[in-house]
């Protein structure tokens, strides 16, 4: 009786155990391999054991330390904004006001489509033709830009695709932490004659705070393994002005088949998952 | 009296500024759906003008012609199947897992839980590089196989995480009276936990779905003609003399569609399963 309730849990967790070992753990191990090994698909020299050379190749190479500026400041930027509007977006709606309902529906909208499509739509948007974006900004008296030419503004058209889909997820997640304020709470400080400003200062931003570091975390990470809009909108280009990091790692191994040296900064860029995650985690666990 | 007619008369002033910047968020976020919609169904010689038409008699050949293009249909099959089976394989494997997490003391059981979940967090260059070359010497590159297991190493963590958080919702000494009145502990999972956490199943499976219909680095690397979906379908619209904007557009309402109607099916639970069940 006892062995049996002992090798219960194994009984259910077995299954998994199976899974994880044959699709993630035997193809990670396999990926770091390989990262010590060079081997170019287009030639026929097999696979052979090259050390640590991909990884000093890889610090010495100009092309990685700019994809890894381009990923540094479309991060960055990408989360700032989203940070900011979202948050401004969350305070403004969260109040009672007619049609709350319908704008709270329109904002899942972006969220769940499709990156790819959001991103074909959106080059179609910046196209300098006829492109919606230059209408508008004909409508307001300037003259249209060649949004997706332009090395600078290729980035924050890219940027700007990222902001209109992932907004909607901030402000979802601080009207979730903004329903969790007890109303008695700020009803109270309101009637002991606290402004506005002070009743979101002191209870609203608190509470708000592990919500926001979970927002943080999730769209860093989300942030550096993003590639699928830069393949339709720009592909990289123009030049490397929008070769982030992931999809830098994406041409290295499938268009130009250097699987040693892809997984090497297929780890790289894991680490610095990694690191920054166990970052958050400890910041989140602080704010608890 | 003068003061509270100032104050009134302030807030007047911001309810009318607050229902221009709705306004604004509403226009910014919803253009480059309404956008893509009224292309779908926009005649061809209309969708390269500038100003834009905005009314116009609506015309159904985008939808026809790819439906009677024989590879979308193809592909709409292949996303369908590739999805489904994905998503129920995955819960197959982790609903059970997670219950185990949720019910037994297993040692270090916290890490490991944690430690399936960060499989989903790794970048996705760094799980198709080796599954590519894997698949490649098993001879399943352009399969449904090879992707249905290519989604489950980010759906069953997922599956996993979620159902740990629903099952932990439950008493614990629910299924233990069960046992008590005579159950088997596999009995008082089937019959007592698994109708109780339905709703967190099904709202696991539509995210399942969703993440595996909407992916397109893997199906790219992995597919070339057979086992291609729709996501990559539609980038195929792009070539290097024209886009078929036409077409396009009406692939990605196809695609938009179902995610939509989950989506609103979903509320509840869509904040929870999108923050990995971090926020209720």
């Amino acid at each position: 009786m006892v062995n049996r309730k002992k090798i219960e849990p194994f009984f259910y967790l077995l299954p998994a155990f199976i899974v994880m070992a044959t699709i993630t753990v035997y193809p990670f191990i396999y990926n770091v391999l390989l990262s010590f090994h060079e081997w170019n698909l287009t030639t026929f020299r097999g696979k052979h054991f090259v050390g640590g050379q991909n990884y000093l190749g890889i610090f010495r190479n100009p092309d990685v330390w700019n994809s890894l500026r381009v990923t540094g400041i479309y991060l960055v930027t990408c989360v700032g904004f989203e940070f900011i509007l979202g948050l401004a977006i969350a305070f403004l709606i969260h109040s009672e006001f007619r049609g709350k309902a319908v704008v709270r529906g329109l904002l899942l909208f972006p969220m769940i489509m499709c990156p790819v499509i959001a991103g074909l739509i959106w080059r179609w948007i910046f196209n300098a033709e006829w492109g919606l974006a230059n209408y508008m900004v004909n409508l307001i008296g300037l003259s249209g830009k060649p949004w997706l030419v332009k090395p600078r503004l290729a980035l924050f058209s890219v940027i700007l695709a990222d902001i209109w889909q992932w907004t909607p997820f901030i402000v979802l997640i601080v009207l979730a932490g903004l329903q969790a304020i007890p109303e008695e709470l700020t009803e109270a400080s309101e009637v002991d004659g606290a402004s506005w400003w002070q009743i979101q200062r002191y209870i609203s931003l608190p509470t708000l705070k592990p919500v926001l570091l979970i927002g943080l975390l999730l769209r860093t990470i989300d942030g550096l393994r993003f590639v699928d809009k830069i393949f339709v909108m720009t592909y990289g280009g123009p030049g490397s002005a929008t070769s982030v990091f992931g999809f830098f790692a994406y041409i290295r191994g499938f268009k130009f088949f250097q699987m040693g040296r892809t997984a090497a900064l297929s780890i790289i860029l894991l680490a610095i998952i990694i690191f920054l995650a166990n970052v958050f985690i400890r910041l989140f666990r602080g704010a608890r | 009296m003068t003061i509270s007619k100032e104050k009134m008369s302030a807030q007047h002033i911001w309810g009318v500024v607050r229902y221009f910047l709705v306004a604004i968020i509403v226009v910014f976020f919803s253009v480059p759906v309404v956008w893509t919609v009224l292309t779908s169904v926009k005649p061809d010689i209309l969708i390269p003008k500038m100003p834009p038409s905005w009314w116009f008699r609506p015309t159904g050949e985008h939808y026809v012609s790819i439906f009677l293009e024989k590879h979308l249909g193809k592909a709409l099959w292949n996303s369908f199947i590739i999805a489904s089976v994905s998503t129920i394989c995955s819960l197959a494997v982790g609903v059970p897992a997670a219950y185990a997490f949720s019910r037994f003391r297993i040692p270090g059981g916290e890490n490991l839980a944690f430690y399936f979940l960060t499989s989903r967090m790794a970048p996705p260059i760094s799980v198709i590089l080796p599954l590519f070359l894997i698949f490649k010497t098993l001879h399943l590159i352009d399969t449904r196989v090879a992707l249905i297991i290519a989604y489950m190493t980010f759906n069953f963590s997922f599956v996993i995480w979620m159902m740990r958080g629903f099952f932990n919702e439950i008493p614990k000494d629910l299924d233990e009276s069960a046992m008590i009145e005579g159950c088997s502990r596999f009995g008082a999972f089937c019959k007592i936990v698994l109708p109780l956490t339905a709703p967190g199943i099904a709202a696991s499976a539509v995210l399942c779905f969703i993440f595996s219909w909407n992916e397109f680095l893997f199906a790219l690397i992995l597919t070339n003609i057979e086992a291609k979906t729709l996501p990559v379908a539609a980038a195929g619209f792009i070539t290097d003399r024209m886009v078929l904007w036409g077409k396009l557009c009406a692939t990605s309402v196809v695609i938009y569609l179902p995610v939509m109607l989950f989506a609103l099916l979903l509320r509840r639970y869509l904040v929870r399963g999108l923050t990995l069940g971090a926020i209720k």
